[in-house]
């Protein structure tokens, strides 16, 4: 009886955001593995729960069935059942936001309707790590830099740490390699003139051997507990990573993140009583 | 030959200012604008007095948040409701749907919103203080009921709330969810199944 115009298959994804749209009907943004980020109308979501039940909130993870409507970018979702729901990240408000923040990356950064089994695996992972994560511990800062950091390179943004930037070339390792962020990664000596910069700012400069080892490692580092715990990184190098990779999404986004509007606000905020 | 001007037609700018309203398009806006044309007159005025009214008349209670007329409002200054009991609702329709069942006596905290990190909504950009500020001693409150929605925002909120209320040693308790009456068990989503076994009770 369903009027077909395109694949109807199961694929696995992540619910990325809901918007209510109308009386009776939602428009989801889900990160699936056979199509990527798409966005798909949730017939009847929001006037009975039968239709999706639990599954239609953000973060859920299971399998959605999609339908493509003909000639329209706004695809139909004919049903989706989750697999993993995520209980705890409700539960703190830190990993509450981290989650957020990681969603919000895939949903700005992952161009639309190009299959990212990659960029799918890595959320879930991050999800699944904060989820996991006992309530008395913070999650580590670390999780989200390799997250970004994985992010990026799964969808091509990500920085170029051997190659010259501009011509391709090698550059070869030194205690300093000139870094230019807007070009999108290191440079080498024919590319770079004048001497390199001691500093390294938001923009770039000279980046240490250490920290170009760093983001490397970083860059292949599974996201899981076992790996993040015996890993260690000094806080003058892990500022240095985060100012970085602010800077390199920054530059991708051209707009400010509202996670992040949502975290500075729960940090600026108190509730304790007086006395 | 001089273009006309549509920015001042009175037919156009009503158009205009239907489509600003949620899910209304275009479409919808220019059959709504015709409608009125060709309604009565008094039926034109009636509608354009009860926008205007709406945006003077009503304001929010200053000890609920509730949308209301006179400050404070009805349910505030109804000395038959308990004013131990409290309960917290995240939008003033949920406070309607609540009312509706007639099951409920105390009073009522509406929150405007639910903290909400994908849309960058904080405690700030919510009714929280308020909230807190009717806790305090010598506060009548003996129990709050978070009532907010079982969905991630709703449980977020609700489990936020509850950390700041306990700080005033108040009892905290939160509205159950589980599977509807009437539903079938085989059409139930797993998260639901689940939630409901959690919150199973003696029999
Ligand atoms: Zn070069
Ligand atoms: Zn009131």
């Amino acid at each position: 009886m369903r009027k077909r115009s395109g694949p109807t298959e199961a694929t696995p994804c992540v619910v990325l955001r809901v918007v209510d749209y109308g009386d009776a009907d939602r428009i989801v943004t889900l990160l699936s593995a056979a199509h990527g980020k798409i966005s798909a109308l949730a017939k009847g979501a929001r006037s009975s729960r039968r239709r999706f039940g639990a599954a239609l909130g953000a973060f859920g993870f299971g399998e959605a069935l999609l339908e493509e409507r003909r000639g329209q970018d706004l695809w139909s979702l004919a049903d989706l059942s989750v697999t993993r729901g995520f209980p705890n990240l409700p539960l703190e408000l830190s990993r509450f936001g981290h989650a957020a923040y990681a969603c919000e990356l895939c949903l700005h950064l992952c161009p639309p309707h190009v299959p990212e089994p990659t960029v799918l695996r890595l959320l879930v992972a991050l999800l699944d790590y904060l989820d996991g994560l006992p309530l008395s511990d913070k999650p580590s800062p670390l999780a989200l830099r390799i997250f970004e950091l994985q992010l990026l390179l799964a969808v091509g943004l990500g920085l170029q740490l051997y190659d010259c930037a501009a011509c391709g070339g090698p550059v070869p390792a030194a205690d300093l390699v000139p870094l230019d962020v807007r070009r999108g990664g290191v440079l080498c000596e024919s590319c770079f003139l004048g001497p390199i910069p001691e500093q390294l700012g938001p923009q770039g400069g000279g980046l240490p051997a250490s920290l170009r080892d760093l983001l490397a490692q970083l860059e292949t580092r599974p996201l899981a507990p076992e790996s993040l715990a015996d890993l260690s990184v000094s806080p003058a190098a892990h500022n240095l990573l985060r100012m970085l990779l602010q800077s390199l999404i920054q530059q991708h986004l051209g707009h400010a993140l509202r996670a992040v509007e949502f975290i500075a606000k729960m940090n600026a905020f108190s509730l304790e009583p007086p006395g | 030959m001089a273009s006309t001007s549509t920015a001042g037609d009175p037919i156009q700018r009503l158009i205009r200012e239907l489509s600003k309203l949620p899910g209304i398009g275009q479409k919808t806006a220019t059959r709504l604008a015709f409608f009125v044309l060709r309604a009565p007159a008094e039926q034109a005025q009636s509608l354009a007095r009860a926008l205007v009214e709406v945006k003077e008349r009503i304001r929010l209670c200053s000890l609920c948040m509730n949308l209301t007329e006179h400050d404070p409002c009805e349910m505030c200054s109804d000395p038959a409701r308990d004013d131990r009991l409290l309960c917290v609702v995240a939008h003033p329709p949920d406070l309607l749907s609540i009312e509706r069942t007639s099951s409920f006596r105390g009073r009522y905290h509406v929150l405007h919103g639910v903290l909400s990190p994908l849309q960058g909504i904080g405690p700030d950009d919510l009714r929280v203080r308020e909230l807190i500020a009717r806790l305090a001693p010598p506060s009548p409150v003996e129990e709050v009921i978070l009532a907010t929605s079982p969905n991630v925002e709703g449980e977020a909120t609700a489990l936020y709330l509850s950390k700041a209320v306990k700080a005033y040693g108040i009892r905290v308790s939160r509205i159950a969810s589980g599977l509807p009456i009437g539903g079938d068990l085989e059409y139930a989503d797993g998260i639901t199944i689940a939630r409901a076994l959690e919150v199973r009770r003696d029999m």
